[in-house]
């Protein structure tokens, strides 16, 4: 990214503040996204919404003022632009009934607010596990392998992967935690 | 027994897809009641997003080369390399490198692309994946050749060469013509076909037969070629060597080599020496004639390069004259005219039609498929063309020849409407290589007001990235097929994908309207920015069809416009 420019913040041409603002929102779009995604459970509707999110953005950048801390705001708006796609009635019922999304829309900013630093956590804690622990996560999520074609490879029983896979989880949920507590995940 | 799960055996279920309704109810209810669940809940799913981020690219972490690739100015890409571009060159591919891995986290502060945990994944990965390993060298030049291909060390897989692609240690065959390949320390070989040499290293080759020129400057000394009885050591040099059923042949036309025959010692060889050593045994070194005609010298191998390229490019641009009258045609940017200090893009429609000019901004002017064409290069996250296409239409081909430095974003726009509203088409490529095409089934969503129709139908082709393609001249094709219900994908002329729609996601009248290329624009104002999908890369020809055109008369368009 040697071709990104950081405008001058004191450069108060209209440009100049359009750049900042659009580079807010680039800079910004893995916890928009993520946010989005954390709430709607279904990516293919989460892209979706982030592109609406980032349409309402636009229009409302007047309403954003410069120096505020960005992500709130613009969480703020995600926030409606999800609760107004899991209200539509002839949609399915995507993972949260729209009241339950708005409880946990708290939680999951919190989360999303954080994201680079449990990213650069996962990827320490990811290395402490054990070799086939490790290989689960890497089938299960990079390389999307279902639980029954984990569970065949493994010739192990698909509950018996199922509750290892949630150890894992919890066990690099546990990591995560202690190392942001520590602030040593960078 | 659903009431016994857990948030997290519900969430798992979540993302296997296996979660029935009363699972659903059971989350919902959990979390109502329960603070502590909210909160589990938050961190499981941005744990999951962390999680699959880090695969959704292909491994970016390979050589320096590659990202190198990328760095070095097309320029660079001439005969003979000043001592200085290839220090730039030696610098840039360290730098990336470094770059690569000390700010693997800052860049994903600011590149939504790139996949997460990448550093710490990468040593998981490197079995499971990408192959692409080590780059020793480039191809830089190809000219009337045929057949050429590299192997890689285990014999199982061959690629096609072609230019600017990287090479990993393997063996390189050429039936026929030249092959200009530049080797990471810097030393430059021009291989005449029929030849077979094996690269070994960023220095090293085999040469099984066939014939070479190398040019070896200061900062490449060192670079060995050897054949099966003999080692040629450049001492800072330019020399022949050819390989035949006879023997082998060394010819020094500059400086000095180092050549050991068997076990003997090494012997200096200066300029204008020619020494051949018949097959069989116990034949010594003897004097032969210099022929350096027979060894196509890089300089030469430019001219070559320019001749063929001059008719390549004539070719082109006669197909291009008639495809201008081709009436099923929307909209056809041939970006042939000078584009230097000029700010809109000519509708190359014949007859013309300046209101499908389009505007450009921000993009500059690069150099197109041959050297006398140009293109535009998008960039920054404000690059882009602007076009106002109006009217309605029923099937759509969309074609053009890009090259793409790399897929930094989500969303990497190749053409893109505004507002992407009912009948609207978007062609972009995600960050993981797949093309993403769709046209909008629903009208639009505002804040408060849903939208009302299905949800639109995206004809995802498989990935077809990866980071050797950095840099190459790519043809795409999408069409979209009102009539037999299908999107099609073309890489190169040959079908991706073909992808059917469902019945009550299939627009039948598609628009245009407002619309970018290479980027992706707000509807509000036509001159507004919205800058996160921008493509980093260049365009050279772009061409809109109002017609579903035919697997031939794609594949026509590129043995008619291939560089």
């Amino acid at each position: 990214m040697t071709d990104r420019s950081h405008p001058a913040a004191n450069r108060l041409t209209a440009e100049s503040a359009e750049e900042h603002f659009v580079q807010l929102v680039t800079e910004h779009q893995p916890r928009i996204g993520a946010y989005i995604q954390s709430l709607m459970g279904d990516a293919n509707r989460a892209a979706d919404v982030l592109q609406e999110t980032n349409l309402v953005l636009w229009r409302r950048k007047a309403d954003y003022q410069v120096g505020k801390p960005f992500l709130p705001w613009a969480f703020g708006i995600a926030r409606l632009q999800v609760l107004s796609n899991l209200r539509d009635k002839r949609r399915a019922p995507s993972l949260l009934d729209a009241d339950v999304a708005e409880l946990v829309s708290t939680e999951v900013e919190t989360e999303a607010e954080r994201l680079h630093d449990i990213q650069s956590a996962l990827s320490e804690c990811l290395n402490s596990l054990p070799e086939k622990r490790r290989q689960m996560i890497q089938n299960r999520y990079f390389e999307s392998q279902t639980i029954d074609q984990i569970a065949n490879t493994m010739s192990q029983g698909s509950s018996n992967v199922r509750v290892t896979l949630m150890r894992v989880r919890r066990q690099l949920a546990e990591c995560i935690e202690r190392r942001l507590a520590t602030g040593g995940a960078s | 027994m659903s009431s016994s799960k857990t948030i997290e055996e519900l969430l798992l279920a979540s993302e296997e897809g296996t979660l029935n309704s009363a699972d659903r109810e059971q989350l919902n209810e959990l979390l109502r009641r329960d603070p502590e669940a909210r909160a589990k809940f938050a961190r499981w799913q941005m744990m999951t997003i962390a999680l699959q981020e880090g695969a959704s690219t292909p491994p970016k972490f390979e050589s320096s080369s590659v990202h190198a690739e990328s760095i070095v100015p097309a320029e660079a890409n001439q005969s003979v390399w000043s001592e200085r571009q290839i220090y730039r060159w030696v610098i840039a591919s360290a730098a990336a490198l470094l770059i690569a891995v000390t700010f693997r986290w800052v860049q994903l502060e600011t590149r939504p692309s790139v996949p997460v945990a990448e550093t710490a994944v990468a040593n998981v990965r490197t079995s499971a994946s990408e192959p692409t390993s080590s780059g020793v060298a480039v191809v830089t030049q190809l000219v009337n050749a045929k057949d050429a291909v590299i192997r890689d060390a285990s014999g199982t897989n061959s690629k096609s060469l072609s230019v600017n692609s990287a090479l990993n240690p393997g063996s390189v065959r050429l039936e026929s013509g030249w092959a200009q390949i530049e080797f990471l320390n810097g030393a430059t070989v021009v291989l005449h076909g029929p030849a077979e040499m094996e690269l070994v290293s960023a220095a090293e080759a085999i040469m099984h037969r066939g014939r070479i020129r190398a040019e070896v400057p200061p900062a490449a000394r060192g670079f060995v070629v050897r054949t099966n009885d003999m080692k040629v050591v450049d001492l800072g040099t330019e020399f022949g060597l050819e390989v035949s059923e006879e023997g082998s042949n060394v010819q020094v036309f500059d400086g000095e080599v180092e050549l050991q025959v068997d076990e003997d010692q090494p012997q200096l060889v200066g300029a204008g020496k020619s020494l051949q050593r018949r097959s069989g045994i116990g034949i010594g070194l003897i004097d032969s004639p210099m022929t350096p005609e027979r060894f196509v010298d890089a300089a030469e191998l430019q001219r070559l390069a320019e001749t063929q390229e001059n008719e390549r490019y004539q070719q082109w641009r006669e197909a291009s004259e008639s495809l201008r009258n081709d009436p099923r045609l929307i909209a056809y940017f041939a970006m042939d005219s000078p584009l230097k200090g000029q700010r809109f893009l000519s509708n190359d429609t014949v007859p013309r039609n300046e209101d499908l000019d389009g505007a450009i901004v921000g993009a500059t002017v690069t150099k197109g498929r041959w050297d006398a064409k140009p293109a535009l290069q998008f960039k920054r996250p404000g690059d882009r063309v602007r076009v106002n296409v109006p009217g309605e239409f029923g099937s759509l081909t969309m074609a053009t020849w890009v090259r793409i430095d790399s897929l930094d974003r989500w969303y990497n726009s190749l053409f893109l409407t505004d507002s992407y509203q009912l009948g609207e088409p978007h062609w972009q490529i995600l960050d993981t290589g797949e093309i993403h095409f769709s046209v909008r089934a629903s009208t639009e969503a505002s804040e408060d007001q849903p939208s009302v129709g299905p949800p639109h139908h995206v004809a995802l082709s498989p990935s077809f990235w990866n980071p050797s393609l950095s840099g190459q001249w790519l043809h795409l094709a999408v069409v979209y097929d009102v009539e037999n219900a299908t999107t099609t994908h073309y890489l190169n002329g040959d079908v991706l994908s073909v992808d059917r729609i469902p019945d009550h996601q299939l627009v039948r009248t598609t628009r245009i309207g407002m619309a970018s290329i290479g980027n992706w624009s707000t509807p509000l104002e036509p001159d507004e920015h919205f800058a996160i999908r921008n493509l980093n890369g260049s365009m050279d020809e772009l061409a809109i069809f109002a017609a579903a055109l035919s697997p031939t008369e794609i594949k026509e368009m590129v043995e008619h416009g291939k560089p």
